[in-house]
């Protein structure tokens, strides 16, 4: 085994998702003898009362009063060598900042729809983080198809809709699945309805390949100079690069034009600690470093375009906002800002808003985009006076 | 077989280690001598080689130990030159911060968050860094890694600040505390896998040994002053081993042949009971664990 397959799974309240995720753990039999204590029922009981499974995906005492998942719960799971970990998102409208980190680290997002409604506007909010995040795999879990007479009419209707939406918001890759939660269709092993010609959701699962990206950069970030000799200062640093020893001299971006030696103390897989002779400098948290041979390869500015998810209505103000990158945290203008949401009535209702900014930071960065790497790509909008995540961003 | 998953959970765990370092150098470990908080010591040690581990470890003894646990403690700390603060159950008792319930199935679990807290503030300890896990229980499995708590040291599980990629915004740590849990993505099972290829040391209390115990609440507990017989109870000798390991009087033991890592890893895969399921802790409600963090516990 190689990778965990990181899952989300996300969805409109009242689509199936806390069924589903009872059926994935109670088909491929996770639930432990306690556990089924907890539950009040055994795996038998459970069999007859599908019902029931929602059970299973059990929350705080305060979710369970309520009926409601209100924030992410991670379970892991490994089925025939193969490890997984799910983050079980929220599905209200208040709780969607939850459901937008839940994903931010997910090669498989399952999105559940009841395909007896309209698609709602929640499911196109995450349709929008999909696509913005980038995530590898998405599939649409068309659920409650126990309900549905008309299936290969509706299923016909519901593709048709969902590609509209995916035009304007595209995405990596996708599947779109029919299945039932509660009675089990579809879900682990394929379906033999004549109507339903896909891969079950599992077999999609399974045969997902956890390719990592090999945009590999050039670059190191500092993370604290930990210790200082007379004639060397040693630094805790990451590197985003394999090829650290083979480059003598290196750069510190923003700090000077004279490169200097850097030489590696330790590595494990790629949390290093280097060290340099005494410079006239002290290399700061997040300055980013590079060898002498890629110092023009990178783009350096104070100027960020970035397609940016905002949560937060009340808390929302663009000329008192902080910006933070892993870099560092900086202030700075929102210059430009341009809505990319299909369905918004009002631009003042930033709400679950999805944007592409131009921002003007008070000083320079490495402008690493999120497509080449999702750490130095991305970015907070946090609120100056309560300190909150109001908001994330990927860099174009 | 090299499993490449566990280079890349360690590279999480050392970067969360270093993150806290740089956010929170105030911070301590919480050192229980169970295979978690020795898992994270290891970690944090690998972190910062070969410099000294710039954490202090943190032990709340709660006077009721398994002396192999204090034994291994003592031998860890010498080993690694570590600098150990440990504070006592039983000083917050005297001082009467603490009150020790009555009753048979009683335990000092509960009342060590509150000498938790009172050490934090004596150390003034910016962040206290611990080695719970998601996979081991459902209020667990909602925790952040970097987890705040209010200045009474209370979880309050939607009062948490999202974690948006490995991007975390901690700028609120005057307002409140943080615990942090670098292990937080690992299951039981990885936590073996690991030992095992990094050779870590345990307490011998893990494998399989003949010890005295009394059958109580579904699991065996050991023989120890602490733990009185009622109802007929008596002291039989079984060849036990302890999945997890707390204050004696609540650790359950599980029948086990398991004398090595590769015998418990096997085991665990065949096991159909979860891991704290017995923990008699956890068994004191279907929501114990919550409760118990909502008081300050970790």
């Amino acid at each position: 085994m190689e990778h965990i397959i990181r899952i989300t799974t996300a969805g409109n309240v009242d689509d199936g998702k806390s069924t589903l995720i009872g059926r994935l753990l109670y088909e491929h039999d996770c639930i432990k003898e306690d556990q089924w204590e907890d539950i009040g029922l055994s795996r038998d009981e459970m069999k007859n009362n599908p019902q029931k499974l929602a059970q299973i995906a059990d929350g705080l005492k305060s979710e369970r009063e309520k009926n409601i998942t209100m924030d992410v719960a991670h379970k892991f799971f490994e089925i025939d060598g193969q490890k997984y970990m799910l983050y079980d998102a929220p599905g209200h409208k208040e709780y969607t900042n939850k459901m937008f980190s839940a994903s931010t680290n997910a090669d498989i997002l399952i999105l559940l729809i009841d395909i007896n409604k309209n698609i709602e506007e929640q499911s196109y909010t995450h349709i929008q983080i999909a696509s913005m995040l980038e995530i590898p795999l998405v599939l649409f879990a068309l659920n409650k198809i126990d309900l549905q007479n008309n299936l290969k009419d509706v299923l016909i209707l519901k593709t048709k809709e969902l590609k509209r939406i995916l035009k304007k918001f595209p995405l990596q890759n996708h599947r779109i699945i029919p299945i039932s939660a509660l009675n089990g269709e579809n879900v682990i092993s394929s379906s033999n309805r004549y109507d339903i010609n896909s891969k079950s959701l599992w077999e999609e699962i399974v045969d997902f390949k956890n390719e990592e990206k090999s945009n590999k950069v050039d670059l190191i970030q500092v993370q604290k100079l930990y210790k200082q000799e007379d004639d060397k200062d040693y630094y805790l640093a990451k590197a985003f690069s394999n090829t650290i020893e083979d480059n003598k001299f290196w750069f510190a971006i923003n700090k000077t034009e004279k490169p200097f030696e850097l030489k590696l103390l330790s590595n494990i897989n790629n949390q290093i600690i280097f060290y340099t002779k005494k410079l006239d400098f002290v290399l700061k948290t997040g300055t980013m470093v590079t060898p002498k041979f890629t110092f023009n390869k990178y783009r350096i500015s104070n100027t960020v375009i970035a397609k940016v998810f905002i949560f937060e209505k009340n808390n929302f103000n663009k000329n008192t906002l902080l910006f933070q990158f892993s870099q560092g945290l900086f202030s700075g203008t929102i210059k430009n800002m341009k809505h990319l949401c299909l369905k918004k009535e009002s631009i003042h209702d930033m709400e679950n808003s999805y944007l592409e900014i131009t921002l003007a930071l008070d000083q320079e960065i490495l402008i690493c985009p999120y497509k080449v790497n999702k750490d130095l790509g991305n970015f907070l909008l946090i609120d100056a006076f309560s300190k909150r995540t109001i908001g994330a961003a990927c860099i174009q | 077989m090299a499993k490449s998953y566990l280079n890349k959970l360690e590279e999480e765990s050392i970067n969360i280690l270093r993150e806290s370092y740089v956010r929170f150098p105030q911070a301590a470990i919480l050192f229980s001598g169970g295979k978690d908080s020795i898992t994270v010591t290891h970690l944090a040690i690998k972190a910062f080689a070969p410099f000294p581990l710039p954490f202090p470890l943190l032990h709340i003894d709660t006077g009721h130990n398994f002396p192999e646990v204090i034994a291994f403690r003592d031998k860890l700390v010498k080993k690694h030159n570590l600098n150990l603060h440990v504070a006592y159950v039983e000083d917050s008792i005297k001082k009467g911060t603490a009150q020790e319930s009555k009753g048979v199935n009683t335990n000092r679990n509960q009342i060590q968050s509150i000498t938790l807290l009172e050490s934090i503030e004596k150390l003034q300890l910016q962040a206290a860094i611990g080695g719970a896990r998601r996979d081991e229980e459902k209020a667990r499995a909602k925790e952040k890694i970097f987890s705040r708590r209010n200045l009474k040291g209370q979880w309050e599980p939607y009062e948490q600040e999202i974690e948006c990629w490995n991007n975390f915004n901690t700028l609120n740590s005057k307002m409140y505390h943080y615990r942090i849990f670098p292990l937080s993505n690992w299951t039981e099972l990885d936590i073996w896998h690991y030992i095992q290829r990094e050779n870590i040391e345990l307490p011998s209390l893990y494998f399989a040994h003949q010890r005295k115990v009394v059958f109580r609440n579904g699991s065996f507990l050991a023989n120890s002053p602490f733990i009185q017989l009622v109802n007929g109870e008596r002291w039989i000798e079984k060849t036990i081993r302890f999945r997890t390991l707390g204050d004696i009087t609540i650790t359950g033991g599980i029948e086990s042949e398991a004398k090595s890592i590769t015998d418990i890893i096997k085991e665990i895969q065949i096991l159909p009971i979860s891991e704290r399921g017995k923990r008699a802790d956890d068994k004191i409600s279907n929501t114990a664990m919550e409760d118990r963090k909502k008081q300050g516990y970790f």
